[in-house]
């Protein structure tokens, strides 16, 4: 059930999106604040996740434990960072996502900045190692290695 | 660590890449770095420098050695090597901070680099057994109640301690012009002081015209706490370094109560369980891991010119300073140190409020390997002096009670007196080992009244036929009451002159 959720978690903000959700649905077991049930509504993509939540959390007894669960799972995601010379569209984030739920792990997402110093290319980390696959790298050992000649 | 590699480069050479998760003052938890290892050094993207002081599942704990501050989420790369400091001769008559890295930027490093500037690991491994000696040469500070009664060897640790503003920093000074003009280098470090102090500490020693002879290694109150807390260690590789060449080394650590408190504030801000009085641990083995680099060493030196390697003895005499609340010598760091020193001097605020000069107790004061580098005649001088204290000191509580004096007892108290007026020497004015045995000779014989000693220092200095005198009677006397006869002849020297 969690990994289905987890699955479609493509980057931070998604994760960011889920836990407010969980919140939401949290505070609207015990009725808590109330009017914090309708804040959350206000926004789409919250209520998209709040939605799939809430039908993934079933009946049964059990929700609060359910949810404390789901949200530890959250939390304990893979980050893969990127770093794009280009700001990304949302097919470009989604095809990102992708290859890195295949690649990487199904419990992994992306988090992106952009930094036109990389002029094409991208750089990755993952679990503290770093993957340099930029075009400013390739000039750079381009212009090392070039034989200059009169 | 090399300063001219950019973040990037470190990047790219270890292809391990951290991020900053948390900031606590100066220390801040680092996720990723996965082949990070203890006491390696790291750089932030922002240019700062840190060094990890934890491991941990998810990352390390770095510790920041830098004013300029770290942001949250900001990268992180490893360096792959452990903290060094530049060394070289450039670093005489320089003042430097806790990276070794000159104040003010007088280019100094750069005017010796390729010829002689090399690195040094600051977490070195101390000499073990087999490279050090006994001590057996004295360091003569010049002033006459320490060389006499509290001897200080070279290679000694022998720790300073007192309340505040009692001259502990007088005896230091005085210390370090003596040894400096005696051809020793000599390494100031000023843990977390005031700007003003070092500033008139560096022209204390242009002065003095001792500059080409020292080394300040400094860091001021509102440096980072990691790098408060580096000072001694930089100065103490600095020490090192010039004892490899076979030079002696005077290093003053000025002062290790403001390190330990530093020490606590990191370990407090990083969550280290505390101990007494809220100090970590470790504590003790922080100071001694320093403490333990000092001593009186062989070394090997090879001389490029003649092509030769020669073993020589090179000493790192360590004076800690330590500050005491009223007097008190118990609290835990002052222990902490008395036990991992040679012994210590103590600075008495009676005797300073009472005027004495210097106001070294040496009945408190402790020596423990000094003693066996003075010679049988110094021995016996100190014995009589310590008699003739410890006298003057009981007789003097019998005046608390206004009793009526004897004629003993004011002879006594006369040269309690003397002796004092003896001690309580003109700034900066060192007086050799010989002269202070034959100057105490001419006032226990009667010929003398204490004054005046820079008169005799200058005769010494400047007279050659007084210098024979002195140093011939030093020579030719096997115990204290055969120089108490030849003073005479010195005194009649010296008013001849």
């Amino acid at each position: 059930m969690y990994s289905e959720i987890m699955a479609r978690v493509a980057t931070v903000e998604d994760q960011a999106d889920v836990l407010v959700a969980v919140d939401a649905i949290e505070e609207g077991l015990y009725k808590t604040k109330t009017d914090v049930y309708q804040q959350k509504l206000l926004s789409a993509a919250k209520w998209k996740w709040m939605k799939m939540v809430t039908e993934k959390m079933g009946d049964g007894e059990g929700k609060p434990e359910w949810l404390r669960e789901l949200r530890r799972q959250l939390k304990g995601m893979m980050v893969v960072r990127l770093v794009l010379a280009v700001e990304p569209t949302v097919e470009m984030v989604d095809r990102i996502a992708g290859w890195v739920k295949e690649k990487v792990s199904e419990r992994a997402m992306v988090e992106w900045e952009v930094d036109g110093g990389l002029i094409g290319g991208l750089c990755l980390s993952w679990g503290g190692k770093w993957v340099d696959a930029s075009v400013a790298l390739k000039l750079e050992e381009f212009w090392k290695s070039y034989e200059w000649t009169a | 660590m090399n300063g001219r590699l950019s973040f990037g480069d470190y990047l790219k050479a270890t292809g391990e890449v951290g991020y900053v998760q948390r900031v606590l003052h100066s220390v801040v938890e680092v996720e990723g770095l996965p082949g990070a290892a203890i006491s390696e050094m790291v750089k932030f993207e922002q240019g700062q420098w840190g060094q990890i002081t934890a491991l941990s599942q998810e990352g390390v704990e770095v510790l920041v050695l830098s004013r300029e501050p770290v942001n949250v989420g900001k990268r992180v790369a490893r360096t792959g090597s452990a903290l060094v400091v530049p060394v070289g001769e450039w670093c005489l008559g320089g003042t430097l901070d806790a990276m070794g890295r000159e104040v003010g930027g007088g280019g100094r490093m750069g005017k010796a680099e390729g010829a002689e500037a090399s690195q040094r690991i600051v977490d070195a491994v101390p000499l073990g057994i087999v490279g050090r000696k006994k001590i057996s040469r004295q360091l003569v500070t010049g002033l006459a109640m320490v060389d006499m009664m509290v001897p200080v060897g070279m290679g000694q640790r022998e720790l300073v301690m007192g309340d505040r503003k009692t001259g502990k920093t007088f005896l230091l000074w005085q210390l370090i012009v003596a040894q400096a003009r005696a051809g020793s280098v000599c390494i100031y470090t000023a843990i977390g002081k005031k700007r003003t102090e070092i500033i008139k500490l560096g022209e204390f020693f242009s002065q003095m015209g001792i500059t080409q002879s020292t080394v300040i290694v400094a860091t001021v109150s509102d440096d980072s706490a990691g790098e408060i807390w580096l000072c001694p260690y930089i100065a103490m590789t600095i020490a090192e370094y010039f004892r490899d060449q076979g030079r002696d080394v005077v290093l003053v650590l000025d002062d290790m109560s403001t390190h330990a408190k530093f020490y606590r504030e990191l370990s407090l801000v990083a969550k280290k369980f505390p101990g007494r009085d809220s100090y970590p641990g470790d504590i003790f083995h922080i100071h001694s891991k320093l403490l333990e680099r000092g001593g009186n060493f062989e070394v090997r030196v090879s001389d490029s010119a003649k092509g030769s390697v020669e073993t020589k003895e090179a000493a790192i005499t360590v004076l800690p300073v330590v500050d005491t609340v009223q007097g008190d010598v118990t609290g835990y760091i002052q222990t902490n140190l008395m036990s991992m020193t040679d012994g210590h001097i103590y600075f008495d605020s009676d005797l300073f409020f009472k005027g004495r000069r210097p106001a070294i107790n040496p009945f408190v004061s402790v020596t423990r390997v000094g003693s066996q580098t003075q010679s049988g005649l110094a021995k016996d001088a100190s014995r009589v002096l310590f008699d003739l204290l410890a006298n003057y000191e009981k007789t003097q509580g019998f005046l608390r009670f206004g009793a009526e004096l004897g004629e003993n007892s004011r002879q006594i108290l006369a040269m309690g007196d003397k002796v004092l007026a003896f001690f309580d020497q003109p700034a900066y004015t060192a007086v050799g080992v010989n002269l202070q045995l034959v100057g105490l000779a001419m006032l226990v014989a009667g010929l003398w009244d204490g004054k005046n000693i820079s008169q005799m220092v200058e005769a010494y200095t400047n007279q050659p036929e007084y210098t024979r005198a002195v140093d011939g009677a030093v020579e030719a006397s096997g115990n204290f009451g055969q120089l108490m006869e030849r003073a005479r002849n010195v005194s009649r020297v010296l008013s001849s002159i």
